[in-house]
């Protein structure tokens, strides 16, 4: 009785060790996940953005040489 | 004792799922990593890309010198090029904490660029119109003979490279339909 005591406490303290681990991990793993959906976003953000500078860069070109026409 | 035994068994299941659910969260964490990487790798392409073009641009900026280099002293002080403007593209950096945060930039940029597109397509349609109309006065001016060989070459070299630049812009706007289409 006194070993299965024993045993029943060693895999309570197991289980608690665990799932501690497991909320830590789950915590590392969201945060990551959202580190690398904020760098995907900006990334298209900065597509855009640089495009943007592109088109009005490009229209003052065009605008430029008809008016030189 | 059979309170115990179940007990017992429960705590294992849970030992067990345990021990499933970090492995399966150390995976996760090793796909994320591999998607960081790749964005990264994907990241430096595109901006070796833009520097190559960059660089070509800078090329045929001045490739009158390359191509001839035994020149005499007057002409090269008579050859001047004109140092050609080249979009440059920026590397922004965003200080986003969150992703709902980085949406929000997000749709805020993508409205300022449909505008900025919207202008552009109406732009392209207006140069065109110009573009064709000064062609067609060229033509007529030749055939009339009102105008000097040197002179109708002369603008129809501008016309060229305007309607070149008009080109560049309408590609450059359809990249951007393409972009702030959902």
């Amino acid at each position: 009785m006194k070993s299965m005591k024993k045993a029943f406490f060693t895999l309570a303290v197991a289980a608690l060790l665990l799932s501690a681990c497991n909320g830590k991990a789950k915590k590392e793993a969201a945060a990551a996940l959202e580190a690398a959906e904020i760098q995907r976003i900006d990334s298209v953000t900065m597509v855009m953005e640089n495009l943007k500078g592109q088109i009005d860069f490009t229209v003052e070109e065009v605008d430029q040489l008809i008016n030189e026409l | 004792m059979k309170t115990m035994n179940k007990i017992l068994t429960l705590l294992l299941i849970l030992c067990l799922t345990g021990l499933f659910n970090t492995s399966v969260f150390a995976q996760l964490g090793k796909k994320v990593e591999e998607a960081e990487k790749e964005n990264v790798s994907k990241e430096k392409t595109e901006q070796g890309g833009l520097e190559n073009k960059v660089k070509q641009a800078e090329e045929q900026a001045a490739p009158a010198k390359k191509k001839a280099p035994a020149q005499t002293q007057k002409e090269e002080e008579v050859v001047v090029p004109e140092p050609v403007k080249v979009f440059t593209p920026k590397v922004i950096e965003y200080t986003h904490t969150t992703s709902v945060q980085a949406k929000e930039t997000q749709l805020m940029k993508k409205g300022e660029l449909k505008a900025t597109v919207a202008d552009a397509d109406t732009k392209v349609l207006e140069a065109r119109t110009k573009l064709a109309a000064a062609r067609e006065a060229l033509e007529k001016d030749k055939k009339a003979k009102k105008i000097k060989e040197a002179a109708y070459y002369e603008k129809l070299d501008k016309i060229m490279k305007a309607e070149k630049a008009v080109n560049d812009l309408e590609l450059t706007v359809q990249k951007g339909k393409e972009l702030t289409m959902d």
